[in-house]
């Protein structure tokens, strides 16, 4: 799938609908979204009035664990510490946050600038455990950022909601007045046609 | 007749410029200076503008006419939510500024939707305060015509109301409309958008120009600006307030930015070489804005003169 390859926004009033996409497109560049979506279909309905917004998610990068940013080292058998090379500096200050809460500030140093140790009795449980730990999970972050995304999307009035999200796919309903039935019918519709290519 | 001009040049020599104005017996309504530059905005006798061109050649800066010098406009957005800010409404309100308005920009409690769009009653208040209201409205066509009007139907000033569609008429209750200028968010800076900016400057211009018209029918006892220039001299406490503009010129008044309950007697007290006192030609109120003092000066058939 390519960044949105399928980009509609659609309304009985036309000159609305463009502007729309217009805010729509402005929204989506300021949070980084533009290639995160996938295929988008966006029906508004200023009258009943509602708001369908539904979208299929490209599935994006893995979540980064601590092995991905740094080789683990138990270092001689008779040294009591984890020694962690760092190959990428990007999450250095999560990955220490971390740290500290689990191990303790006093038993965390880091003597150089790519070097963190951690000082334990126990140092191959550590370093097995550490491998795996998740640093940052840029999945949970584009969620994140596409529900701000929809909150600034949505006409603000429309306070009344209902969303489906999975990993893959967002379907969104909102208005001022109660959900009607319909409405997340048509939403699902849209969306099976969305997932079918159109 | 004064005519509101708006001067941007070097600082060096600028007070001859303030001299001049004075001399002509024009005002000086603002002074902004920015670093090495600055911007006066001034009300010039007509007939003597040939001589401040002069020397605005002379000191190799730009005058222009500013039709919204001296007045005092507020831009409404639905709500203070990103959805309206920092673009299109304070856009809007910036855009007005560079004319020579003195704008301000407020977001009502409950103005979002379409059924629930609301407006209070201490809004109302606030915004008959100004000359002049616009309201920064959104895309659709509906909303605008059969829905938003219960935010602007009671107010008593004139009411622009600004969109995204073209529309034949201005919804009821509002005084004009200027179209292309819906919810957008990014900075307005494409050609269609600064046009829509130069047409809702045209129509406040237009709608600012029938309101002087409207009162010189009737004409004011004073003229605004020399209440201005007489509350400097008088009150020099004025001088010390950190606001930009600390004498806010209205079509009918002022707002000062003073201290209602410890200013009002004050302002009330001022005395003009005509011998008059400030109390005997205008009303001093609270403002809503803060604790300021509003001023209404009274028409001449209350007064019975003009001085």
């Amino acid at each position: 799938m390519l960044p949105l390859e399928v980009f509609r926004v659609e309304s009985p009033d036309k000159t609305g609908a463009e502007a729309y996409e217009s805010v729509i497109r402005d929204v989506l560049a300021d949070l980084e979204l533009t290639t995160v979506l996938g295929r988008l279909w966006v029906y508004i309905d200023p009258v009943e009035p509602f708001f369908l917004f539904c979208t299929l998610i490209r599935t994006g990068l893995p979540p980064i664990c601590v092995k991905d940013m740094a080789d683990i080292s138990t270092g001689t058998p008779s040294t009591k510490k984890v020694e962690l090379k760092l190959t990428n500096e990007e999450h250095i200050p999560t990955l220490l946050n971390i740290l500290w809460i689990e191990y303790g500030r006093e038993n965390v140093s880091q003597p150089e600038r790519l070097v963190i140790t951690i000082d334990t009795d126990n140092k191959d449980e550590v370093a097995e455990n550490l491998a795996d730990v998740v640093i940052a999970d840029p999945r949970r972050e584009i969620e994140s950022r596409l529900a701000d995304a929809l909150l600034r999307i949505t006409p603000e009035g429309f306070r009344v909601r209902h969303h489906v999200s999975t990993g893959s796919e967002m379907l969104f309903v909102a208005s001022e007045d109660p959900i009607k039935s319909e409405w997340i019918k048509k939403a699902e519709d849209m969306m099976d046609q969305l997932k079918e290519g159109l | 007749m004064l005519e509101p001009i708006m001067y941007e040049g070097g600082v060096f020599k600028h007070n001859l410029v303030i001299e001049l104005i004075e001399d002509l017996g024009g005002y000086v309504l603002q002074t902004n200076y920015m670093q090495t530059e600055v911007m006066i905005q001034m009300l010039c006798p007509h007939e003597d503008i040939s001589m401040l061109e002069d020397m605005a050649k002379e000191l190799r800066a730009k005058i222009t006419r500013a039709p919204l010098t001296g007045t005092d406009i507020i831009v409404i957005a639905p709500t203070l939510a990103y959805h309206h800010l920092p673009h299109h409404a304070c856009d809007v309100a910036e855009y007005m500024r560079r004319f020579g308005a003195n704008t301000t920009l407020i977001g009502l409690a409950r103005g979002v939707g379409r059924r629930i769009a609301q407006i209070s009653a201490k809004e109302r208040v606030l915004v008959n305060e100004h000359d002049l209201a616009v309201f920064a409205l959104g895309n659709f066509e509906d909303c605008l015509i059969n829905k938003k009007y219960v935010l602007y139907k009671d107010l008593d000033v004139p009411c622009i109301i600004t969109g995204t569609p073209e529309l034949p008429e201005p919804p009821m209750y509002a005084k004009d409309y200027v179209g292309h200028l819906g919810r957008i968010a990014h900075r307005l800076k494409l050609e269609g958008e600064l046009d829509a900016l130069d047409r809702l400057v045209e129509t406040v211009g237009k709608t600012l120009d029938e309101q002087r018209i409207e009162i010189s029918k009737d004409p004011l006892t004073t003229h605004p600006a020399r209440i201005m220039k007489e509350i400097k001299e008088q009150i020099p406490e004025i001088n010390k307030s950190l606001s930009p503009a600390p004498i806010t010129l209205q079509l009918m008044g002022a707002r000062v930015k003073l201290s209602y309950s410890q200013y009002k007697e004050a302002i009330g007290n001022i005395t003009f070489e005509e011998g008059v006192t400030l109390r005997e030609i205008a009303k001093v109120l609270p403002s809503e804005v803060r604790d300021y003092i509003i001023i209404k000066i009274l028409p001449k058939s209350v007064t019975g003169f003009v001085i």
